[in-house]
């Protein structure tokens, strides 16, 4: 008698608490009839438009398939951890995250237990932000491109409105050359654009040396470094990298990188580029010492748009990220007042004996 | 210090904007002289103390409202503030010398009877 009660009061507390808990667990014996389930789970059942109450079986309630023979599995001593699925009933979709685990009672299997969790306002709210950031870039890109384009077109207009004003055809023909440039500037600006939002249409994949694709670039640039009297080095680490992926679109990578270490250097000084392999992965290090980025700007640097140059796209660096990152790498930044290290990795294809 | 000769002061990091305000305003017979930096344009403005200055609202790494914060006195120069992108710029705008925003592309014969107006001596 007195046991009894104790046994009651044991079930109810233990049933109150069950009650209290945002997920769903519904308990079946090993033949899968149902033994108990929570408020929770009657809850995300009946929102699935199963009413329980009637129910004796698992296989009554018309679960998911996977769900059900999950439970199934579990009574007979299989574990399901943190499953996901989305379930589609009376025209409502839900998203349910689950757990289906056997039920050992005096080292016998006895059931099992299916917890359930809604996570449909998780998901939707994650897949809203992601919109909402999605929006935002787009809204910041495009905010970058109106800046820029706008220029070319405010001086477009004032010379058709001086065109308007002058007869003299000397001063009309200068108009209309200036005119055509600011039209190819507007052209340019896009293109750029577009490089940096496409993924270029046919990429040619080729093993590349990192080292003559660096040398090509070192090559293009150094006349532009002696006038400014800065040194440019190449010090490869062996094995030297090759790496997989466009070579056309590397250099350009690289040529964007360069031309901002000789910009931070125009009272002169030194570029180091070093390269080498670690394990899998491939490095490349462009070291100035230039007058550094500003700690204010260095979370800025790979944003389209952004330049603290007088002629700058502020497309440089976004354009180099975007190909080091379609390449598999990535780019790392280090800047202090004595200069600045761009750090390029990328996956190797590394060779041993190199020569 | 102040040059009385000096008018209008141009601060724009576009070469092509500020081509085709310089031609405006030398159609209009209007003195100016042009910076390419912020930096460079709070030093022409507080050296020049023009009436009004026109100036661009993205330079690179300063903003057109830094240069307007620069300037020395406010009270003497007032400024068209242009820019290729307008949104929620008002709020910002508290406490400046800002005579009129305009919106590149923008019309050259606008902008002159905006530097006109600012250069009226009862204005």
């Amino acid at each position: 008698m007195y046991s009894e009660k104790v046994n009651q009061l044991v079930k109810r507390r233990v049933t109150e608490i069950l009650d209290s808990i945002r997920h769903g667990v519904v308990v079946v014996d090993g033949k899968g009839m149902l033994l108990y389930a929570n408020k929770a789970a009657a809850g995300i059942l009946q929102k699935m438009g199963i009413p329980l109450a009637d129910k004796r079986n698992i296989a009554e309630l018309g679960l998911n398939r996977e769900m059900e023979r999950a439970v199934q599995e579990a009574a007979a001593g299989a574990s399901f951890h943190k499953q996901q699925c989305q379930v589609n009933c009376n025209g409502v979709s839900m998203h349910l995250s689950w757990d289906a685990v056997p039920i050992v009672a005096g080292g016998r299997k006895a059931g099992a237990i299916l917890l359930v969790e809604d996570e449909t306002e998780a998901v939707a709210m994650a897949r809203q932000l992601k919109e909402w950031e999605r929006l935002a870039a787009a809204g910041e890109a495009v905010a970058g491109l109106a800046h820029e384009i706008r220029n070319p077109m405010a001086a477009a207009q004032g010379i058709l409105q001086l065109l308007d004003l002058t007869d003299d055809n000397e001063q009309r023909k200068k108009l209309m050359a200036r005119f055509s440039r600011e039209l190819d500037r507007m052209n340019d600006i896009l293109t750029n654009y577009i490089d940096l939002i496409q993924p270029p249409a046919e990429e040619e994949v080729e093993l590349i040396d990192v080292l003559e694709v660096t040398k090509s670039v070192v090559a293009l640039i150094e006349g532009e470094a002696a006038l400014y009297n800065i040194g440019v080095s190449i010090r490869p680490v062996q094995p030297v990298p090759r790496v997989l992926g466009d070579p056309g679109l590397l250099k350009q990578a690289f040529l964007n990188i360069v031309k901002n270490a000789i910009e931070a250097m125009t009272e002169g000084g030194a570029l180091r580029i070093s390269m080498g392999c670690a394990g899998a992965q491939a490095w490349v290090e462009f070291k100035d010492n230039g007058s550094g980025i500003p700690p204010e700007h260095q979370d800025n640097v790979f944003r389209p748009f952004f330049t603290t140059k007088v002629a700058g796209t502020g497309l440089g660096l976004a354009l180099s990220r975007r190909i080091v990152r379609g390449m598999g790498g990535e780019i790392k930044i280090s800047s202090s007042q004595l200069g600045t290290v761009v750090t390029v990795y990328l996956p190797a294809i590394c060779q041993d004996v190199w020569r | 210090m102040s040059s009385p000769s000096v008018q209008v002061v141009i601060v724009d990091d576009d070469s092509s904007v500020r081509w085709i305000i310089e031609q405006s305003l030398d159609l209009a017979g209007i003195s100016y002289v042009s910076a390419a930096t912020g930096a460079q344009g709070i030093e022409l403005i507080n050296l020049h103390r023009p009436p009004l200055a026109i100036v661009d609202l993205k330079l690179g790494a300063m903003s057109g409202l830094d240069v307007l914060r620069g300037i020395a006195c406010p009270r003497q120069t007032k400024a068209l503030l242009i820019t290729g992108y307008a949104s929620s710029l008002r709020d910002q705008l508290k406490d400046l010398p800002v005579l009129a925003v305009m919106e590149k592309p923008f019309d050259i014969q606008d902008l002159l009877r905006v530097v006109e107006e600012a250069l009226r001596p009862s204005a």
